[in-house]
């Protein structure tokens, strides 16, 4: 059973079932049962367990058996085994000992007592005696042979070959024995040399070769079961014996084997565990057992393979299982047998108990098991029958109770509407009182009822149901009192319930005749009558009374059920009092919100502020119209109006600023500071406006005070006489408060804005002061803009006086007639009398309130006139702008209609007059400044030029003065070389003269030798000459260089010099070279005046700039393959106060490194005899020196070359002073 | 009748040149030629007596020792009619205008045009008269 109670006790399952101690469910209402899930549970649980059981009991039984079997069935295998191999080494060891014993024999003879015949005969006899022996031979006590018989060869005696180092005589000698290792003949056949030493001293050796076939044959004969086999190995572990001699014929090596191993280990004496199962040589698996052959040391191996020795075991093992089997079938039959036996009773009772649970009490579980199970059983039946018994009990009380219930569901139902009543209509009395006496009569079985009020010792009926009509008339005439004898009279005095049974019968009734008793018997006709006190907090507040017009008292249920009501009554009452008051407040707060919102939406601006305060005003204090008046001074202005009629706007508009009326309500406020109220304002004597024209009756004024000032007062009307409520003068006063708070907020902002504006309009004027330095146009223009905009003026000047003379500088809004008549305007002296003239009489600001008023005006003064007729001028300010105590100008401002300026505005223009004057004062240091520097600035530009004419100059002269005080040493030394060249000449030629007859007389050869020789040195004598010339035109050259400015200067034509040296250069080069040709260009500027120059020398520079530049495109034509044409031209023009000449050939051009260089002295790139090097310094030197001209070159390699000279009209800066 | 020239000049070269332009002269009989290499040696022949008539000096300016411009003053002190014609390389305004006003008859730059001094030497007046 425990495992069908895992679930615990009445533990709720998760399919929703409760699972009592027994495991048995019941079912929940509901809920269904599955039947089989239930039963497969239980049953399974069983089967399980008892095969379980019996499976492990067979199990282990078997398994033990199968391994002890297996143990037993080994140990036997193996001890036979080794019994096998016991016997068989015992077998070999006899072999060998009886071998042994044999060879003995031979050893007892001393080699000195018998002859070697004898020995023999000893040998052959025992080869005979013992087949295995083959050959035995003897060898003497040094080792030597003396004799050996064989089966195989012939006897030999005496050979006397010397052992005495063989193992086989010194290990015999030394053990006695010697047992030699195995090796075979033939290849099949296995030997052994078996050595033995006599007892004697001198009894030598016998060396016996042993045939050990016989342990061959021994091997062969072990049999072990099918595939069993025996084997030997030696000491070392190699192969001796073997059924498949071809394993020992190959020498194999057992030793690695594990149980060769162990069986040497064993023979070494070391604890060795032997080796039960191995591996063979062929790696089979094998029980292997071992026995050693002792005097050899020899090993006998017996072996089975494995699976032959444990085939009886497997066999025993599948025998087992079979058993195991059956014996599983068997158990598992017994399981079901058992666990049906067990569970269907169990079945029975769970189904019982379900049908129990379910509600079938009647029902009995029949088990007649006789056990516990029937036990169980029939309790669960006494259970049930029980349980029978104690339902109809139950049913009886639920039937009661429901009575109960339903009554009080009615009450509460009714409670529940009626505060269903309350809570849907708040406020609404009525109808809570309807639905109340409605309930009550329903549920008490009144006939009517009646709810009073008690208010002030009066009953006043305020709810009537189902009353008989003339009954409610009777009450609802007028609220009364009631006599203390009377019910309600007795519930005022008490304020207890009173109940009357009948009041009929009573002597109110009968005897008193009690008006209001007469009306309930004879108008209602009631009898038995309730009426139940409403009190709030021990107050009596009015009565809830029902009726009955049969006598039958109330019950206690139905009496407590209207003094609920009455008591949800009160709370009603008091409810509805509560919301109106809330409702009344709500409304004030969203009236001054509103005001609040108004004031805080529109900054600065009254008007609408004023305005909703009004509406709110008059709204919420039921006012016809409101008004609310602003006071300056002594007057008030009436700013807004709301719902007042319109003549009544229309008279305050045209009155304009007033002054209140005396023991008027404004009056009365401006004395008092007080609120003002009246009832009814057409009692007073005099009717007011507002009385007159809006038919005023009741009025509230409430001031307007700021820190005991009145600023002005907020006025409401009624046009009934009523007088306002205290909360309602409350409301107007704190919207006056606020009015205070916008207008004080309106004043301040309105402050902020001009301060604003001014300061926006000061700093626009200051930037643009600052962003334009000394331009006076958009500073004033900035200024005079600003200054309209901000004094709200629509013209503007802004005039300078120069010696008391003004002039308009800047105008600003001027009409175009005005403009045009200003424009005409000359410098004017200010005619007096006029603004201006005032201005600068008195030096400051004068502010007139209306040209058109000036007498200047009135006397048709022109300008005067021209001002108030074309610039519409009227109130008028003039500004002076003072420097250093004098007025140097003004700034004027209009305005188109009469209205002041403020002190502020004036402020504004003044300090814009003050800006105005620092702004000329700066312009004109700047300007000071600007022409300082541009001065400056020159005068350095100049210097610097200067400065590098004359670094210039000087490197040049000193190079002129060099260059003179060589050409003089030269020239001198050059001269004599040209004059005795020349004179040479001469005297050859007269040589040639007075030797003549002489020659004459010589033979022909001789002579003709002389004048070969005259001839050459006459040709030599010319060539020295040529070269001086050459050498002398230099060193003219460099003296002209130096000499300069010693030509005249003269005023000539720049064209017609050009136009010749041009001419003279070009048949210079021609007259060199015939195929030259070029086109020459000349752009003359015709226009060109003469200017003054040293012609020779301007002549010589055009002359050196035209030679270079032909030289430059006859070397471009030398390397040009025909397609080049060359072309020089020449350019004059006049250029502001120079000339310039460019001279620009297409030739080689001029590489830069040249170009630096190329004005030097000596520098050329002509060869040799070509060039001087002293043409372009030359041409420098007159161009820069002597006539203070400019000369510059342009070049790009292989396009062109360009010279520039300029030569000034006016020489200035450096003269040509050398 | 033969007459003097005196050549002075620190260039000994002048005198040879000048003996070979004169050669024929000299053959002739026409011009004796004497030399001084300074204003100092010329100034010392001077006081002495020169063989045959003296007709002209010739003096270089740029010289070592006393120029040629001062010997031209100092000749003019002893030999005031003594006609003495500047010989220079240096052909500037400065030195001509100095050697007219010193006495000198005539301002030859070199290399000596030797077939204008000739005609200029035919043209001295002891020549005309002698």
């Amino acid at each position: 059973m425990s495992g069908a109670a895992d679930d615990g006790d009445h533990a709720r399952s998760t399919d929703g079932r409760v699972v009592n101690a027994h495991g048995t469910d019941i079912p929940l209402p509901g809920t269904t049962v599955t039947e089989p899930t239930v039963r497969g549970r239980l049953f399974r649980k069983y089967v399980a367990l008892f095969v379980g059981v019996v499976a492990a009991a067979l199990l282990a039984n078997g398994l033990f058996e199968i391994w002890f079997s297996y143990r037993e069935h080994e140990d036997a295998l193996i001890r036979i085994q080794r019994e096998q191999a016991q016997a068989a080494a015992a077998k070999i060891e006899q072999f060998v000992q009886e071998i042994q014993n044999q060879i003995g024999w031979t050893t007892q003879l001393p080699w000195s007592a018998g002859t070697l015949e004898q020995r023999r005969f000893d040998a052959l006899r025992l080869l005979r005696q013992v087949p295995a022996i083959t050959e035995l031979s003897q060898l003497d006590a040094t080792g030597h042979e003396q004799l050996r018989v064989s089966r195989l060869a012939m006897d030999v005696v005496g050979s006397n070959t010397d052992f005495s180092h063989d193992p086989k005589f010194t290990e015999a000698v030394a053990h006695k024995v010697y047992y030699g290792p195995v090796y075979f003949r033939r290849e099949s056949e296995p030997y052994m040399t078996l050595a033995l030493a006599g007892t004697r001293r001198d009894a030598g050796v016998s060396v016996a070769e042993v045939n050990l076939k016989f342990i061959w044959d021994v091997v062969s004969q072990i049999k072990v079961g099918d595939k069993g086999l025996a084997y030997v190995v030696d000491g070392g572990g190699r192969l001796i014996a073997h059924p498949d001699i071809s394993l020992v014929l190959r020498n194999t090596d057992l030793s690695r084997l594990s149980q060769v191993r162990a069986a040497r280990a064993g023979a070494a004496g070391e604890a060795a565990e032997p080796v039960r199962v191995a591996r063979d040589v062929q790696g089979r698996e094998v029980l292997t057992a071992a026995a050693p052959i002792s005097p050899l040391g020899w090993f006998m191996f017996v072996e089975l393979p494995i699976n032959e020795a444990y085939a009886p075991l497997y066999a025993s093992i599948e025998r087992s299982a079979a058993l195991l089997a059956a014996g599983l079938v068997l158990a598992f039959l017994a399981a079901l047998l058992l666990a049906r036996r067990m569970v269907v009773p169990i079945q029975a009772l769970r189904a019982g108990a379900a049908r129990l649970g379910g509600g079938d009490l009647g029902q009995r579980i029949a088990i007649k098991t006789g056990d516990e199970l029937e036990a169980l059983a029939n309790q669960f039946n006494d259970m049930a029958g029980r349980l029978e018994e104690s339902y109809a009990d139950l049913e009886k009380k639920v039937d009661d109770r429901t009575k109960e219930l339903t009554e009080s569901l009615e009450q509460q139902t009714a409670t529940s509407e009626v505060l269903g009543v309350i809570s849907r209509s708040p406020g609404d009395l009525d109808s809570v009182f309807n639905s109340m006496l409605q309930n009550a009569n329903r549920i008490c079985g009144a006939d009517f009822g009646v709810m009073v009020l008690y208010e002030n010792e009066f009953w006043r009926p305020v709810g009537l149901r189902s009353t008989p009509p003339k009954f409610a008339e009777w009450l609802l005439a007028e609220p009364r009192r009631w006599d203390p004898e009377t019910a309600l009279g007795r519930l005022e005095a008490t304020k207890q319930l009173v109940q009357i049974d009948d009041v009929k019968a009573e002597s109110l009734y009968h005897d008193r005749r009690d008006p209001s008793r007469v009306a309930f018997v004879e108008l209602a006709g009631a009898r038995t009558f309730v009426a139940v006190p409403m009190l709030k907090e021990d107050e009596l507040i009015g009565a809830f009374c029902i009726f009955r017009r049969e006598v039958r008292p109330f019950t206690g249920k139905q009496i407590a059920l209207v003094q609920s009501f009455a008591s949800q009554a009160v709370i009603a009452i008091e409810n509805a009092r509560l919301l109106s008051e809330l409702r009344e407040s709500l409304e004030r707060q969203t009236a001054t919100s509103e005001v609040l919102q108004v004031i805080s939406s529109s900054p600065g601006e009254l008007k609408p502020v004023f305005d909703a305060m009004l509406v709110n005003a008059t709204r919420i204090c039921e006012a016809a119209f409101g008004v609310v008046h602003l006071r300056t001074g002594d007057t008030f202005v009436s700013a807004a109006h709301i719902g007042a009629p319109a003549e009544l706007v229309e008279f305050h508009r045209r009155r304009g600023a007033f002054k209140p009326l005396p023991g008027g309500p404004l009056d009365t406020i401006l004395r008092t500071g007080k609120v003002f109220h009246s009832a009814d304002q057409a009692a007073d004597e005099t009717p007011s406006s507002e009385a007159r024209l809006g038919g005023a009756r009741a009025l509230l004024a409430v001031p307007m005070i700021k820190e005991n000032e009145l600023l002005g007062a907020m006025i409401i009307y009624r046009q009934e006489v009523r007088p306002f409520g205290d909360k309602q003068i409350a409301l107007v006063e704190s919207f006056a408060a606020q009015a205070v708070i916008a207008i004080e907020n309106a004043r301040l902002l309105g402050e902020l804005r001009e301060s604003l504006d001014q300061q926006t309009a000061t700093s626009e004027v200051l930037h643009v002061i600052s962003s334009s330095p000394g331009e006076l146009k958009p500073v004033f223009d900035a200024m005079l803009a600003n200054a309209l905009r901000l004094c709200e003026a629509h013209m503007g000047l802004m005039v300078v006086a120069e010696d008391g003379m003004f002039r308009p500088i800047t105008t600003r809004g001027v009409p175009p007639q005005f403009a045009e008549f200003l424009g005409r305007l000359p410098p004017f002296k200010p005619p007096p009398g006029t603004g201006t003239y005032q201005m600068m009489q008195e030096k400051k600001t004068i502010h007139v309130p209306d040209a058109a008023d000036m007498q200047t005006y009135r006397d048709g003064v022109v300008l005067a006139k021209a001002f108030v007729d074309l610039g519409r001028a009227r109130t008028s300010l003039f500004v002076p702008m003072m420097k250093d105590g004098e007025v140097v100008g003004a700034f004027q401002i209009y305005r188109p209609e009469v209205r002041p300026f403020t002190d502020k505005q004036i402020a504004i223009v003044e300090s814009f007059s003050s800006q105005a004057v620092i702004a000329i004062e700066n312009a004109r240091l700047l300007n000071e400044i600007r022409t300082a520097r541009d001065t400056a600035e020159k005068a350095l530009a100049d210097l610097r030029t200067a400065q590098a004419s004359l670094v210039q100059s000087e490197k040049m002269a000193s190079l002129g003065q060099l260059t003179a005080g060589i050409a003089h040493e030269i020239k001198n030394p050059l001269n004599f070389v040209n004059n005795f060249a020349k004179l040479s000449v001469e005297l050859l030629d007269e040589l040639k003269e007075t030797a003549a007859p002489g020659l004459a007389a010589l033979d022909p050869g001789k002579r003709e030798e002389v004048d070969e020789l005259v001839t050459m040195l006459t040709g030599n004598l010319d060539k020295i000459g040529e070269h001086g010339r050459r050498a002398d035109n230099i060193v003219k050259s460099m003296l002209a260089h130096s000499r300069g400015g010693s030509g005249d200067r003269q005023t000539v034509s720049i064209n017609a010099l050009i136009d010749e040296s041009l001419n003279l250069a070009y048949h210079g080069v021609r007259a060199q070279d015939k195929d030259f040709n070029v086109t020459l260009e000349r752009d003359f500027d015709s226009t060109l005046q003469p200017i003054e120059v040293v012609p020779q020398d301007i002549t010589r520079v055009f002359l050196n700039l035209f030679g270079n530049g032909f030289y430059a495109v006859r070397q471009r034509q030398k390397r040009s393959n025909g397609g080049y044409r060359p072309v020089v031209k020449v350019t004059t023009r006049e250029e502001d106060g120079r000339v310039a000449i460019h001279i620009r050939d297409n030739g080689i051009g001029i590489p830069p490194d040249v170009k630096k260089k190329m004005f030097e002295p000596f520098f050329t790139t002509k060869p040799t005899g070509e060039g001087t090097g002293l043409g372009l310094s030359i041409s420098y030197d007159i161009v820069t020196q002597q006539h203070g001209g400019s000369i510059s070159v342009d070049s790009q390699v292989d396009e062109f070359t360009e010279f520039t000279i300029q030569l000034p009209r006016n020489r200035h800066g450096v003269a040509a002073t050398t | 009748m033969s007459v003097s020239i005196f050549v002075v000049d620190d260039e000994p070269d002048v005198a040879d040149l000048f003996r070979q332009r004169f050669r024929r002269e000299m053959r002739e009989g026409k011009y004796v030629l004497h030399f001084a290499l300074s204003a100092a040696e010329a100034l010392e022949k001077l006081q002495g007596e020169i063989e045959p008539h003296l007709i002209v000096m010739l003096s270089d300016i740029n010289m070592p020792g006393m120029d040629g411009l001062s010997l031209l003053q100092e000749i003019k002190k002893l030999r005031p009619d003594l006609p003495v014609m500047m010989v220079t390389a240096y052909d500037d305004a400065e030195r001509r205008q100095k050697a007219k006003a010193y006495g000198a008859v005539d301002f030859l730059t070199k290399p000596v045009d030797f077939d204008f001094l000739k005609a200029q030497l035919s043209q001295l007046p002891s020549i005309s008269s002698a």
